[in-house]
């Protein structure tokens, strides 16, 4: 697809359509927004697929990968342009309960194993992050916490999650090439 | 994702004490634009989503990939469909990326000199109405990542073969190999009496293919793939370097004079030193990983 070919783009927007969309559409602040967000994604996806590799991550990982990047740079960005009084201070229910198990790629799996291992602080803290890439000032108010604290569950959280699946080695990875994904990996 | 600790307890870890929580933090919320700096100044270039050119998913991305996966596993992967909208404003923006990367038009190879001759030229097709066959040459089943096989762009055969012609006329470190029946395990090419040689240039990442003998494809279900041999990389991690057709395929830029297929080539990634080169039968589309048993032709660079 890194060379441009009009059935693969495609086929990326049927696969990743929902996941960028869900994602767009949580870190933004308009569906506006998310609109022109979801359009930069896929270019980027699209531009990047030649440095995919499937001994390293899941197509799945790595296109959340991309678009969590570029919706976490905009939402810098955009805090900076607007009214910051205008932002929400508070960030909206974040979901309690994951996803199914079994609805789950491989490495979310493996991923969600590895979030249990983490204490109970760190958890509440990662998942307040994940979920909108919301800055460590504002977790603190919606925690309570001390800034610091925040800081540090978050770091170390996400740290101590790259050990455990870096540990875990190459099993794994890439799992969903095989379920029924029409994406092949890199020799 | 990369296995790696924290900071300068990583072991094997190439990451920088103090790195880690800037890194973290990149990961999760992003960074100030001296936090950037820090991080510039520590030797990382983590400014792309991948790490810097250079760097796919290494071992700085490894934060990205980590909060990549923590997200699918607490949130999944969305089950909200695309507005129609959206859709629609993706469809046309895939259509400007496929047109930017493949140009304005492409040549049939189908065109053997008869064919030339009658149609008085070569036959060129406006890249809209192309767009239907490409899909279905790429087969959707080979869509990937590094995913699909490259389909040479270019904005015409014409032009292309002359750009890559004037690059390697210029080029100090231009290796000819000649293509020789590829025997694996003592078993022989599937096509024999193809010869012809690779032109190459790893400074100007260019080159052509000159086929004489090469079997017109038996049918559209299959195309021919080239492979590249990096040194620095290995077989094992060889380059797909695209998919090319003799017959009933269409490849861009290429041409067929005098008996003789000249297909350009381009490498999707960098090769740093090009030990080989090698051309397998796939699917139509080609395939990220072949299993080598449809061998045609391969050239070693002396």
């Amino acid at each position: 697809m890194a060379g441009g070919e009009a059935g693969a783009v495609r086929e990326c927007i049927d696969r990743f359509g929902g996941l960028v969309w869900s994602l767009a559409r949580r870190m933004t602040y308009s569906e506006a927004e998310a609109d022109d967000a979801v359009q930069e994604i896929f270019v980027e996806v699209w531009k990047n697929a030649g440095r995919y590799d499937v001994k390293v991550a899941s197509e799945t990982a790595f296109v959340a990968m991309i678009a969590r990047r570029r919706l976490i740079d905009r939402r810098r960005k955009r805090d900076r342009q607007i009214d910051r009084h205008s932002l929400p201070e508070t960030p909206p229910a974040v979901p309690d309960a994951g996803p199914e198990r079994a609805s789950m790629v491989e490495e979310a799996r493996r991923a969600t194993d590895a979030i249990e291992l983490l204490s109970s602080e760190q958890q509440r803290v990662l998942r307040l992050s994940i979920f909108q890439g919301l800055s460590h000032e504002k977790i603190a108010t919606s925690t309570g916490l001390p800034m610091g604290t925040v800081k540090t569950h978050a770091r170390r959280g996400l740290m101590k999650l790259r050990e455990i699946l870096g540990a875990q080695g190459e099993t794994g990875r890439g799992a969903d090439i095989s379920n029924g994904s029409t994406l092949e990996a890199k020799p | 994702m990369s296995a790696g600790g924290e900071g300068s307890n990583a072991g094997h870890s190439l990451i920088p004490a103090g790195a880690a929580e800037l890194l973290a933090d990149r990961a999760l919320v992003g960074l100030s634009h001296s936090e950037q700096q820090t991080l510039d100044e520590m030797g990382l270039n983590v400014r792309g989503p991948f790490g810097g050119a250079e760097c796919a998913a290494d071992e700085y991305s490894s934060f990205d990939l980590t909060a990549a996966a923590a997200d699918l596993a607490m949130f999944g992967v969305g089950a909200e469909a695309l507005p129609g909208r959206v859709r629609r404003a993706l469809d046309e923006a895939a259509e400007r990326f496929v047109s930017e990367r493949l140009g304005v038009a492409l040549i049939s190879l189908a065109g053997s000199e008869r064919d030339d001759r009658q149609a008085g030229t070569r036959s060129r097709f406006a890249l809209s109405n192309r767009l239907g066959w490409l899909a279905a040459a790429a087969g959707i089943a080979l869509a990937a990542l590094a995913w699909l096989p490259r389909v040479w762009p270019g904005v015409s055969g014409g032009d292309e073969m002359g750009r890559i012609e004037s690059a390697l006329g210029s080029a100090r470190d231009v290796v000819r190999a000649t293509w020789g029946p590829w025997e694996l395990n003592g078993e022989g090419p599937e096509c024999k009496g193809v010869s012809g040689e690779v032109v190459w240039s790893d400074s100007a990442q260019s080159g052509l293919m000159k086929f004489t003998g090469l079997p017109a494809n038996a049918d559209e279900s299959q195309q021919y793939q080239l492979w590249i041999i990096d040194a620095t990389r290995g077989m094992e991690q060889r380059i797909s370097g695209g998919v090319f057709s003799a017959r009933l395929g269409t490849t861009v830029g290429a041409r067929s004079t005098a008996g003789q297929l000249v297909v350009p080539i381009h490498a999707p990634i960098h090769v740093n030193k090009a030990a080989a080169f090698a051309i397998t039968i796939e699917k139509s589309g080609g395939t990220w990983v072949s299993d080598m048993k449809r061998r045609v032709v391969i050239a070693s660079v002396k």
